[in-house]
């Protein structure tokens, strides 16, 4: 704590530990979890938090009031993710190949799959995992209300950009490198119109102005 | 008008203006398909289907370029093509014809029912691509039809209702008509949903309550964090409302947000025995004391 109310945080593209986030998921109501975790944790290192975890909790409960908040570590990922979504519209837009044969494949392989109008939960799931973090199929059930065997056949489906963890493998995380983040946002910002990307860059903008 | 005078005035300038009108409308014919088909054929080279996914809001860039080439096309047709003509042309004859052949198509063309619903159509058109009143993707409601905006055509707007009823409402007939629009070309739009409760719940259920909509709102993906969201209460005779004000991040999945919410809200009442309001609550005092005074049977 640096000073009265104020708390460090870095921000982070992944996620530190599996389940770490598990008192920051996005249905928990409560406000005061995340403030004591916060607090609790800054013993003179700022608390890494997700990039989009972090995102989420500045709109919804208004975080960033009492943090404050390195977002160094995430510029030139967040730079790089915004042109690799400029890479994606080009190409549906235009047809145009974004000279990126990772970001292509990934593209192509995850857009028959999440992209379809009937991809409602496999989109939910992209968004729940995006903003909660590491989940088991029975915390991705009970979030979005459905059964575990779907939670489960989807999970599998998104494998493109969802993976198991090494230390638990009923624990599944987002893949946090740039390209799937990109080809994740992408989708998310197409079907259910989220753009958390931009609360990240006004936020980190802000940060820069103030330092 | 006798037959020579009409050969005469069927000169060169007004055969210009003609072949001109006609070529214009080809080639720009010609050139969007031209265009459609090569996107087509880049797109399908880099293994994408017909389906678009892009942000409405981006797709709306290439139709407002599109409705204002058409009102330039137009506006050369009608205004600059014959002026420029009678202008060029020094013979008084030569001039007048022309002048008189285009205000003849144009009356001919404007006294038919299709041409007036063609040129009010295309004028809604230009109008629309400029002050923007909605857009294709916008939730509208036009003429008490409501739905997504598929088309801005000359003569129909096509709209996709809840039902996926497709309505084609005359373009020419919105001049005339008020026009509601959700979203307004942006991507969020607002929900209001309300929550009935029954008149007499307390203050802690009720704040259980509103707890329970705000987490219900927070928890769907469908719901836009970027913009506000709020709770309001109001005591009516026979049961307390809550109305909730969020944004649903794509206008097009209100009802999946609004089924999120409920459903959660639903749910809460139900493992709470939560009072909702019912018409129950409507009956006189009396009748329900003695329906609880007789185990819950009516007398």
């Amino acid at each position: 704590m640096t000073d009265a109310g104020h708390y460090d945080v870095s921000l982070v593209m992944g996620w530190s530990a599996p389940g770490s986030g598990k008192e920051l998921r996005r249905n928990t109501a409560g406000f005061s979890a995340i403030k004591e975790r916060v607090a609790k944790s800054n013993d003179g290192n700022p608390l890494e938090i997700n990039a989009f975890l972090y995102a989420f909790l500045v709109s919804a409960k208004n975080l960033d009031l009492f943090l404050r908040v390195n977002s160094e570590s995430i510029k030139e990922d967040l730079k790089q993710i915004r042109e690799k979504m400029a890479a994606l519209e080009c190409l549906e837009r235009e047809g145009s190949n974004p000279n990126n044969d990772l970001l292509l494949s990934t593209y192509k392989s995850i857009r028959p799959v999440a992209a379809r109008p009937s991809a409602r939960d496999e989109q939910r799931t992209l968004a729940m995992l995006l903003f909660s973090g590491p989940s088991t199929a029975e915390q991705i059930k009970e979030d979005l209300d459905i059964d575990k065997n779907l939670a489960e056949r989807i999970l599998r489906a998104l494998s493109v950009l969802v993976v198991q963890t090494e230390e638990d493998p009923n624990i599944f995380v987002l893949r946090s490198d740039t390209n799937s983040l990109a080809v994740t946002l992408y989708l998310l910002q197409y079907t259910l119109g989220i753009d958390p990307l931009r609360v990240l860059q006004s936020q980190t903008t802000f940060s820069t102005t103030e330092e | 008008m006798d037959l020579p005078d009409l050969k005469q005035l069927l000169s060169l300038p007004v055969g210009l203006y003609i072949g001109g009108v006609v070529l214009g409308l080809v080639v720009l014919a010609w050139w969007r398909s031209f265009q459609h088909q090569r996107l087509l054929k880049r797109r399908g080279k880099a293994g994408l289907d017909d389906q678009m996914l892009v942000d409405h809001s981006l797709k709306l860039e290439t139709l407002r370029r599109q409705a204002i080439v058409e009102s330039v096309v137009l506006f050369v047709a009608v205004v600059v093509l014959p002026i420029g003509l009678a202008n060029w042309y020094t013979n008084e004859a030569d001039a007048l014809g022309a002048t008189f052949i285009a205000l003849l198509i144009w009356i001919l063309v404007s006294a038919t029912d299709v041409a007036k619903a063609f040129l009010g159509g295309a004028a809604f058109r230009v109008f629309a691509s400029i002050r923007r009143p909605f857009q294709i993707g916008d939730r509208v409601t036009l003429s008490g039809y409501s739905g997504k905006v598929e088309e801005i055509g000359p003569f129909f707007v096509r709209l996709n209702t809840l039902d996926d009823d497709l309505v084609s409402i005359p373009t020419a007939s919105l001049w005339n008509t008020p026009l509601v629009s959700a979203n307004a070309g942006s991507k969020a739009s607002l929900c209001v949903m309300t929550f009935h409760l029954a008149p007499f719940v307390t203050a802690k259920a009720r704040k259980a309550a509103e707890d329970a909509i705000w987490s219900a709102i927070q928890r769907s993906v469908y719901w836009d964090f970027e913009k506000p969201m709020q709770i309001y209460l109001q005591q009516n005779k026979d049961e307390i409302v809550l109305t909730a004000r969020a944004y649903v991040a794509s206008t097009y999945n209100e009802a999946l947000f609004k089924s999120d919410v409920y459903r959660a809200f639903l749910d809460f009442t139900d493992q709470n025995a939560l009072p909702l309001a019912s018409m129950e609550w409507r009956r006189p005092v009396e009748e329900i004391v003695a329906k609880r005074a007789n185990g819950g049977h009516s007398s």
